[in-house]
């Protein structure tokens, strides 16, 4: 699964522009989804028939897409300006190394070398709308032969090993999310379950208020990413969640109270099934469960997140074996059903 | 070695003016010294033969101490100062002085200034005089003071004293001066002068020598205290290895070595960086070509403060690294 | 141009933190060593090569770069596998949240430099200014794992490698000062077909991030006639100050007059440039330039001493770019100078 998250993290697919991971996603479903299907706006869904029908209507759901940017405007030097797709914090952004569109074109976020900045300027990140991509060109014309207004862009691809079992990547979130649905539909199951691939999580859960309309799930769990804040200078009562300490579950979030019964449903499986699971303790962030939650009637829904450092930057961190277990734990559940839940 | 700290940190010893306190040096470094002299800067030189004559090791230890210096006498027989080297105003408030002729005064800051305000120009020292006549009598611009000698035992064998920068470093080199059974190199013990001012002493004494190895012995801020926060350096976990400060990167061949001789002869040691601050490091580091150069820290605590502290079990391993390093060399 | 870039890309991969330059010094040895007639490393981190002319009384031109590279020290190993650091020369921190570092210690290893999540950030603080003390690098080890690899003063370089842009620009780190080396060494190659008039000799020096150390020392071994110093200059970027304008990338050697450096050897420099039709700018700074210029001409008696720039943005980040017509006009040049031999002052 490991192999399969970094070929999906090397993708270009910020929101809005996710066809190159769908692609991927597809190519690996294919031959072992019962139907698939790609809506007008490039959500996936996929359906898998299991031994039996439970009478449920069950869908595990991932977002395709990552944070990123767009091309603005190019200046008269040739240098590129953006702005933000999804939420990133600017300090994040400040010199980093980005790949443009379909031709992966590499670009630098320029930062003013320390000795021309202004005393009151020192350790002050500006904001995004001052800074710009340098690709190399020099003027107007030459840059816009290589991109245009409107191309997107993301951090540059750098999936990596390190540490005790870590791993480092962009787009971590959700790309690893995608690679645990496309585990289990590999699987025979015994129950009837939808798998849904979505669009635009980062610019407002958009992908998931679509399917969410369209299928109608009875119960709805997706895999996201979440912040850990176990980083250095943190105080224990802040951290939300540790790595390494096996999936988040959560009571609550900004954009969701999760269905009581169905968390303790998960809960049970998990300790059943000897996986050690964490409570996030911290209300904040939001998911496509928000989406689902409020859809047409409504559906029941729950979140399995993997604790993520440095979530929204060119370096997400997380550990391999709580990867393993979210994958333990999905599959879990799968075999129960959800039946009395 | 005990009795060596207690002499040196009761002389008087400022920044420009280290005469006292280089004659009792001079005085205990004599009997073990094959050759001994003083520079037209004033650093005591103390030189002693090697086995292997074809290398140089240079030892520094400071013998200046922060202190202050008369700039202005007021008509009413008040005395203006300012620093010399990085003097803390205001721990330095409310404390007596002594000057280098013995007169002894009080400093103190205007009335009314506020905490954040006090610097050395708001210091001015009393010594009871009624006019500048009278006070004239005793001092006269350009005289320097420091504040008086202090010197307590605390528990678990540490002490508290003012002047420990650098006399505990002096002390350090002498003890070892005095136990090492050999020197494997030619080896220099300097006592430098104006080191709190931007290490001038020991630049001019490296050039004299131009060594090929050279150690510092000076403190280092020790973190263990309330408040403190990124300084690992702790009391009682032995003599500090210095990495750098911000003079000087440690040349590696010296901390490497300095680490094996810890290790070999079971010495407690720790590792330092001092992001604040220089030592005499850096001036023996770039004489001439340059050459090899680090230094050995006693960790402090409450430094450039009338209550600098000290753990004895770590100057005593201070001394033993030195000594191993005098005798056995770099090999 | 594409021999420049095999070099540039080379020299950048090498570790060489300021005060740590011993980790790198063997690699530079052997990538350069060739170069020379002779070489020899110092203890203050420098290389020193020398090349004879034959010429019996000839004099001997010194040609200077610096080989440190700004990065960190670990000054602290936290509970977590976190470390503490603290920068070595001078380090923005505003570009590294979030980025990658590789960790020289019993073994190399990788770090990430934390970013605080939002939750647990005040309103406002993405405003507010960075502090290095605020950071700390994320190893994906625990502790007692750490503490095995590293320790106080283990270096920390940015992890960046080197990246063609378009045209003829690239991207990478430590171009500041690897490019200058690389320049030197493209000189030596062109020198290669020519009489010698002097004697060249040629010191990479440590030290220059932390205040010129190597320079100084180098130059006071060597004791040449006269020198040529190589380093980086900003770039104009959009934001910079007027005077820059001048300095634009793309338009050759930028040329410095100061009064650190030896005004007849400038103007001699410019004249060589315009008899050779080398493009060069011209930038004035009298009283520092932030080189290495400044310790070399006040070294011994003092030594004539001339300073070159390759222009380059991003200055001490992973991603600075630099034009690759640029160092090959500035490797030209001083091989122009120095073949020109008669510089007589």
């Amino acid at each position: 699964m490991i192999k399969t998250i970094e070929r999906y993290c090397a993708c270009i697919s910020p929101s809005g522009s996710e066809d190159e991971i769908r692609e991927q996603i597809i190519g690996d479903i294919k031959n072992h989804a019962t139907s698939w299907e790609v809506d007008e706006t490039g959500n996936l869904t996929v359906f898998k028939k299991g031994a039996k029908a439970s009478g449920l209507k069950i869908l595990f759901s991932a977002h395709m897409d990552e944070i990123g940017f767009m091309i603005k405007y190019i200046s008269d030097e040739g240098y590129l300006y953006f702005d933000l797709i999804g939420g990133i914090d600017r300090r994040v952004v400040a010199g980093r190394r980005v790949v443009i569109g379909g031709n992966r074109i590499t670009g630098v976020i320029a930062s003013k070398a320390i000795h021309l900045q202004k005393p009151d300027e020192k350790g002050i990140c500006v904001p995004i709308s001052e800074m710009y991509i340098d690709i190399g060109c020099t003027d107007k014309e030459s840059a816009s032969g290589c991109v245009s207004v409107g191309d997107i862009a993301v951090f540059k691809p750098n999936f990596e090993h390190f540490g005790d079992g870590l791993i480092k990547s962009k787009a971590i979130d959700d790309r690893f999310g995608c690679a645990v649905l496309v585990e289990l539909i590999k699987r025979e199951l015994p129950y009837d379950t939808y798998f849904a691939f979505v669009t635009c999580e980062e610019v407002g859960t958009d992908g998931a208020k679509q399917v969410g309309y369209r299928l109608k799930p009875d119960i709805a769990v997706v895999f996201e990413s979440t912040t850990a804040g176990d980083i250095a200078d943190a105080p224990k009562s802040r951290y939300a969640c540790s790595l390494r300490s096996g999936p988040v579950l959560s009571h609550m979030d900004g954009g969701t109270i999760y269905d009581k019964a169905l968390l303790q449903y998960i809960k049970n499986v998990a300790e059943e099934n000897n996986i050690e699971y964490q409570i996030k303790n911290v209300i904040a962030g939001g998911n496509d469960s928000s989406a689902y939650q409020k859809s047409g009637i409504g559906t029941r829904v729950a979140v399995i997140s993997a604790p993520t450092r440095y979530i929204h930057s060119a370096n997400n961190v997380v550990a391999e074996t709580d990867l393993e277990s979210i994958r333990e734990l999905a599959s879990a559940l799968l075999e129960r059903g959800f039946i009395n839940a | 070695m005990l009795d060596l700290i207690k002499k040196f940190t009761a002389a008087f010893s400022v920044t420009g003016e280290e005469t006292a306190l280089r004659s009792v040096i001079e005085k205990e470094a004599a009997i073990y010294a094959d050759g001994i002299s003083t520079d037209p800067m004033g650093n005591l030189i103390v030189y002693k033969k090697g086995e292997n004559s074809g290398k140089k090791l240079m030892i520094a230890a400071h013998m200046d101490e922060i202190g202050f210096v008369v700039t202005y006498i007021e008509d009413n027989g008040f005395i203006r100062v300012s620093n010399l080297g990085g003097i803390n105003s205001i721990s330095s408030s409310y404390h007596t002085v002594r000057f280098n002729n013995g007169t002894p005064g009080v400093l103190v800051f205007d009335s009314g200034t506020k905490p954040e305000d006090i610097k050395a120009n708001k210091l001015f020292v009393d010594i009871g005089a009624r006019s500048a006549k009278e006070a004239g009598k005793k001092i006269k611009i350009g005289d320097t003071c420091a504040l008086t000698p202090v010197f307590q035992k605390l528990m678990n064998n540490r002490f508290t004293a003012k002047a420990f920068d650098d006399r505990i470093g002096c002390a350090v080199a002498l003890d070892s001066l005095r136990n090492a059974k050999k020197t494997k190199y030619d080896t220099y013990y300097v006592f430098t002068v104006q080191e709190e001012v931007g290490c001038r002493g020991s630049k001019t004494a490296s050039f004299s020598i131009m060594p090929d190895y050279a150690v510092a012995l000076d403190v280092t801020t020790a973190g263990d205290v309330p408040g403190e926060k990124n300084q690992p350096v702790s009391l009682g976990k032995g003599a500090a290895i210095k990495i750098k400060d911000n003079s000087v990167i440690c040349s590696k061949v010296i901390v490497d070595r300095l680490t094996a001789l810890a290790e070999k002869h079971k010495i407690k040691y720790q590792y330092e960086i001092l992001t604040a601050g220089g030592t005499d490091t850096s001036s023996m580091q770039l004489a001439g070509a340059g050459c090899d150069a680090g230094c050995i820290s006693i960790p402090t605590r409450y430094i450039h403060t009338p209550m600098e502290t000290i753990d004895f079990s770590d100057v005593k391993a201070c001394s033993s690294l030195l000594t191993a390093l005098t005798e056995e060399g770099m090999e | 141009m594409d021999r420049i870039y095999e070099i540039a890309c080379e020299l950048s991969s090498i570790p060489a933190v300021s005060g740590r330059e011993d980790m790198g010094l063997h690699r530079l040895a052997e990538l350069c060593g060739d170069y020379f007639d002779r070489y020899e490393l110092t203890p203050v981190g420098s290389f020193i090569g020398r090349i004879d002319c034959g010429r019996i009384g000839a004099k001997t031109l010194l040609f200077d770069a610096h080989f440190d590279e700004v990065g960190f020290f670990v000054s602290e190993i936290c509970e977590g596998g976190f470390l503490k650091v603290v920068n070595i020369g001078g380090i923005d921190p505003r570009i590294l949240s979030a980025s990658e570092v590789l960790i020289y210690g019993k073994r190399t290893i990788t770090g990430v430099f934390t970013s605080k999540p939002p939750h647990l950030q005040e309103p406002g603080e993405s405003e507010k200014p960075i502090k290095l003390t605020d950071l700390a690098v994320d190893t994906g080890y625990l502790k007692e794992q750490l503490s095995e690899i590293v320790s106080i003063g283990t270096p920390v370089a940015y992890k960046s490698p080197v990246e063609r842009l378009q045209g003829d620009y690239i991207t990478g780190k430590s171009f500041d000062d690897r490019i200058c080396i690389a320049a030197i060494l493209r000189a030596l190659e062109f020198l290669k077909e020519k009489e010698l008039p002097v004697n060249i000799a040629v010191q990479f020096s440590g030290g220059e991030e932390i205040g010129y150390k190597g320079a100084a020392t180098a130059s006071y071994s060597i004791n040449p006639d006269f020198a040529v110093v190589l380093d980086v200059t900003n770039a104009y970027v959009p934001d910079a100050p007027d005077y820059r304008k001048d300095i634009k990338i793309g338009g050759g050697g930028s040329i410095s007059y100061s009064a650190k450096t030896s005004r007849k050897l400038t103007d001699k420099t410019v004249a060589v440039a315009r008899k050779n039709g080398i493009p060069y700018q011209l930038f004035a700074e009298p009283n520092r330039t932030g080189t290495n210029a400044g310790a070399v001409q006040t070294s011994r008696g003092g030594i004539p001493t001339v300073l070159i720039s390759v222009p380059l943005k991003n200055m001490h980040t992973a991603n600075e770019v630099v034009s690759l017509l640029d160092v090959y006009n500035v490797a030209k040049l001083i091989s122009e100078l120095a073949a020109d031999g008669g510089i007589d002052l």
